[in-house]
């Protein structure tokens, strides 16, 4: 956890500053939030959390309830 | 808090930008006066008092009414021309004048004194700065303008086989630390009108000459301007070599490889500006800098174009499967005995397991031990007096790497290999530095992550080599199949290339008309001499 | 509007397709268990349909000229519409992108270095795309010429190489399967490696050549690729036959088998480096693609701020996603290739005949 917190430290001081100087905040926004998207993702990691796999979630849907898809033989 | 600390700093680094810089001289824009004394007592506290400033005051005229001075720097200058054509002249003019009047600089200039070359000048700055260059300056008394007369002269080595380059067959002038004899040298190779020899003086306490050479038209203008203005914006007090100029004017000043090729023989800098690229002679150098260089250059060197194709072209190949032996076998013998036993071909892995099991250090540690002892020795074999040298390349190479396997601190093959490796890193003298940290870069991923480190490595260079550009041309660009192709890997015959490489020149694509091979012997010439001879 | 402003010429575009194709050697499993020694009829079949898909594709690019799949969505759908569909996209390069990362994990993991733990390989390896990413389009592309002319040097060394265990019995039976099995196969193999190609109307506008000569790069490369995958298939099992169902690797198997000479038997590692390498510029390529939609989507100035941050998803999404090989080879024989004709052909047919019906088309806008 202390490893995920002190990378994404690093990565902020690489990419921040750039962005501050040159003052577009639309830009700033969709960078900071994905920096935190990925944050929380890899803390969730780090923490050996294990969160649903939205993949498998369609393709159950799929399979389930529009019932399509392979037989297994 | 630690926003405050980091504007702190910002502010502060970028207030030291605007340094005074001591020119030459303050008060550049400062006239002469028409007072002679005055004009002395200031060259006098401006230069100082050194020993080698000579001032010679004369008197010349019909009655010796009039007086001058002559101001030079002993050892710069050439004292016989001195005498013979600026004192002479002056000194046994027998017209009559009358007074200053009828007298005027340029009428001296023009009809009395000998010497080409003459320039009138009224600031102090330009009055100092030929003086400082080996001309000497011409003071009347009563004129608002000086004279300065170019009379340089002073010691120079000789044109002699440069030390770095070696060649069996072809030229071995190379190149001087004067930038006249530079230029003279490059004016004997390319004797078109179009060669230009553009003029800069760079460096504020130094004012070296540097010299920009391209044959117009067949450089590219952008990389001319972009040069110009590189070259403009440096702002230094001392450029003492073109190393200097080097640094300040390539683009990714943290990469591994550079930019900015150099060389020490005429043919060499000639052959390249007949392509389309910018030579830079430095005043003080002999090393003259070729702008843009692509990675395949380091591969190239003068010989190939002088031996004949089919060798070339296998020497060039070996040149660049040696790059790869130099940089990768370390890792590879490394990433093998660490993590893949299962590659290395039975017989020698017995080999290989003794050696490892009788070391106390991984291989990473040991295979560092020998690369970094390699390069001391190296280094050690460049500063050592002469005499010495010899018996310390024994001593090193052989009793002590022997001593070191007999002891038990490295492995039997792990020796082998960094000698191998050492031998190949030599045949690309402009490399030797980037393989030597390639090759460390490459040991330290392949002792971590193994062959998939080396992958990673080799991915890395080829991303880092795709993302260089060198003035705007792409740095590897030969890996696609262009016309470039005909001079990258192999080198094909002179009579095939009959176009310049297409990234760089600009406008004169052409070296020649059409593709002609050589001819071949005429069938009915050898009838008729066999006819000749029967009868 | 053009973010990355790099151009590629047109034989850069024909052998990244090429390229593209070529790397997903890796992705045979899925359909090889199906089929078995039948697979290289269902891949002769597979590459027909994917050229249908690629009539739509070209269409799409002659009818919305220097325009990226974003800007005909917006077109085409309006605004609103538009971005919903740009987001179906993200979900699906971004997962295509961590797909890859995982298969390229798993058989270094398995393969090459069993001991160190995924994560360090896969944030190691991203590292490296991370950085060519973000110099652009021209960086992913530089080398695809170099990697596919590398890569079809060694399938036909091999090849021969191989010869000596070929048995063309292994071949038979010949259509002994049930009728269902054929389709499925070719339903994966005409969406699983073949209809990825759709990443490439993503950078359309990037590339330097008259719009009508489009289509024609774009064949020629997915011929190259299609040919060069019909081949290995063919290889694989001639040399392994009927237990080709048993490896997650075929060519890594059939690799193992040829033997030089005594001393020089072990031809996987040449597949596995050129494995790496291939992977390296699918995956970069397809990062790329993610990148660029997304700071298409939200209009920003360069798309290299948010490389790293995408990278990082990436990373952790390829963790996440299957909690086992089984039940990845399981999903991507029987529903993944439902899920991804979705993506690959519905939407892009849709967005044609919707475009086809308000006659809307690049060259009327006078943009």
């Amino acid at each position: 956890m202390l490893y995920v917190i002190i990378i994404f430290l690093i990565i902020s001081f690489i990419d921040l500053p750039n962005l501050i100087k040159k003052d577009s905040k639309k830009e700033l926004i969709v960078v900071c939030s994905i920096l935190c998207f990925g944050f929380i993702l890899s803390s969730l990691y780090a923490l050996g959390i294990d969160l649903p796999s939205p993949l498998v979630g369609i393709e159950n849907f799929l399979k389930n309830i529009l019932k399509l898809g392979y037989k297994d033989q | 808090m630690v926003f405050r600390y980091i504007s702190r700093k910002i502010v502060s680094a970028q207030n030291r930008n605007k340094v005074n810089h001591d020119a030459i001289l303050e008060n550049g824009g400062l006239a002469i006066s028409k007072n002679l004394e005055e004009n002395l007592d200031f060259i006098k506290s401006a230069i100082g008092e050194s020993q080698d400033l000579k001032i010679h005051e004369f008197a010349f005229g019909e009655h010796n009414q009039f007086s001058g001075a002559l101001v030079y720097i002993d050892g710069l200058v050439n004292t016989i021309q001195i005498t013979e054509s600026i004192l002479k002249p002056i000194v046994s003019n027998r017209k009559k004048y009358k007074s200053l009047e009828e007298l005027t600089i340029s009428e001296i200039r023009r009809s009395i004194l000998c010497s080409g070359s003459v320039t009138e000048s009224n600031l102090f700055s330009q009055i100092l700065d030929g003086c400082l260059s080996g001309s000497t300056v011409m003071l009347l008394d009563g004129f608002s303008k000086g004279l300065i007369i170019n009379t340089e002269m002073w010691e120079k080595r000789d044109v002699t086989e440069p030390q770095t380059e070696t060649v069996i067959r072809g030229p071995r002038e190379g190149f001087t630390e004067n930038l006249r004899t530079n230029t003279t040298l490059l004016r004997r190779r390319i004797k078109s009108p179009k060669l230009r020899m553009d003029h800069m003086t760079i460096g504020h306490k130094t004012a070296t000459n540097v010299c920009i050479a391209y044959i117009e038209g067949v450089a590219r203008p952008e990389i001319i301007e972009l040069l110009r203005t590189r070259l403009d914006s440096i702002d230094v007090d001392a450029v003492l070599d073109s190393g200097y100029i080097e640094e300040y004017i390539e683009e990714s000043p943290f990469s591994i490889f550079s930019t900015v090729g150099y060389s020490e023989k005429p043919d060499v800098i000639a052959s390249k500006i007949l392509e389309g690229r910018i030579a830079i002679i430095s005043d003080g150098s002999p090393f003259v800098l070729t702008v843009p260089m692509l990675f395949i250059e380091s591969f190239q060197t003068a010989e190939d174009y002088y031996v004949r194709a089919f060798y070339a072209s296998i020497t060039r190949l070996m040149r660049i499967f040696c790059f790869f032996i130099a940089v990768f076998v370390v890792p590879i013998f490394i990433a093998l005995s660490t993590y893949h036993q299962e590659l290395i071909p039975t017989t020698l892995l017995f080999t290989v397991a003794t050696a490892r099991e009788g070391t106390p250090f991984p291989a990473l540690f040991e295979a560092l031990v020998l690369v970094i002892s390699f390069e001391i020795l190296r280094e050690a074999g460049l500063r050592l007096p002469r005499a010495v040298g010899q018996a310390m390349s024994i001593v090193g190479a052989l009793i002590v790497g022997d001593a070191a396997v007999s002891a038990g601190l490295v492995g039997a093959p792990m020796v082998i290999v960094v000698a191998i490796t050492a031998v190949a890193g030599f045949i690309i003298p402009s490399q030797t530095d980037s393989i030597s940290m390639l090759r460390i870069i490459m040991m330290i991923l392949a002792a971590f992550l193994g062959g998939f480190g080396i992958a990673i490595g080799f991915l890395g260079m080829l991303v880092q080599l795709a993302t260089m550009t060198s003035f705007g041309v792409p740095y590897f660009g030969a890996v696609m199949f262009s016309r470039d192709q005909q001079d990258s890997f192999i080198r094909m015959p002179l009579w095939i290339m009959e176009k310049r490489p297409k990234n760089i020149v600009y406008k004169d694509k052409q070296r020649k008309e059409v593709i002609i091979p050589p001819v071949k012997s005429d069938e009915n010439v050898k009838q008729k001499g066999q006819d000749n001879f029967d009868e | 509007m053009k973010i990355d402003n790099g151009k590629i010429s047109a034989s850069q575009f024909m052998f990244a397709v090429a390229c593209f194709i070529q790397a997903s050697t890796l992705l045979t499993a899925f359909f090889i268990s199906v089929t078995k020694q039948d697979s290289w009829i269902v891949s002769i079949f597979g590459f027909l349909i994917g050229m249908i898909f690629l009539w739509i594709y070209t269409a799409l690019m002659k009818n919305f000229p220097n325009k990226n799949l974003v800007e005909i969505n917006d077109l085409v759908f309006g605004p609103v519409i538009g971005k919903i569909f740009s987001f179906i996209y993200i979900y699906f390069f971004l997962t295509l992108s961590a797909l890859n990362l995982k298969d390229m994990g798993d058989f270094v993991g398995i393969a090459i270095m069993p001991d160190t733990p995924t994560i360090v390989i896969l944030v190691s390896f991203m590292c490296i795309c991370a950085w060519a990413v973000r110099g652009g389009i021209e960086i992913v592309t530089r080398y695809s010429l170099f990697f596919t002319f590398t890569t079809s040097f060694i399938i036909i060394v091999t090849f021969f190489l191989a010869f000596n265990d070929i048995d063309f019995n292994n071949f038979l039976p010949i259509f002994n399967q049930p009728f269902m099995k054929y389709l499925q196969g070719t339903h994966i193999i005409s969406t699983i490696p073949f209809g990825e190609i759709v990443v490439f109307l993503m950078v359309t506008p990037n590339i330097e050549i008259p719009k009508n000569k489009i289509g024609k790069y774009f064949t020629l490369g997915f011929a190259i690729g299609g040919i060069s995958l019909i081949l290995i298939i063919l290889r694989d099992i001639a040399v392994l036959g009927n237990v080709i169902t048993l490896f997650t690797f075929p060519s890594f198997e059939t690799l193992r088998m040829i033997r030089l000479s005594s001393t020089l038997g072990r031809m996987e590692v040449l597949f596995a480096v050129i494995l790496i390498t291939l992977m390296f510029f699918k995956i970069s390529f397809l990062y790329y693609v993610s990148v660029l939609v997304i700071s298409q989507i939200f209009k920003l100035n360069s798309h290299k701020n948010i490389v790293i941050g995408v990278g990082i998803i990436i990373i952790i999404y390829s963790t996440n996603l299957y909690y086992s090989m089984i039940q990845h080879m399981e999903h991507g024989s029987n529903i993944t290739p439902f899920q991804w004709l979705i993506y690959e052909f519905l939407l892009p047919l849709i967005t044609l005949t919707v475009a086809k019906i308000r006659k809307i088309s690049s060259s009327e806008e006078g943009n």
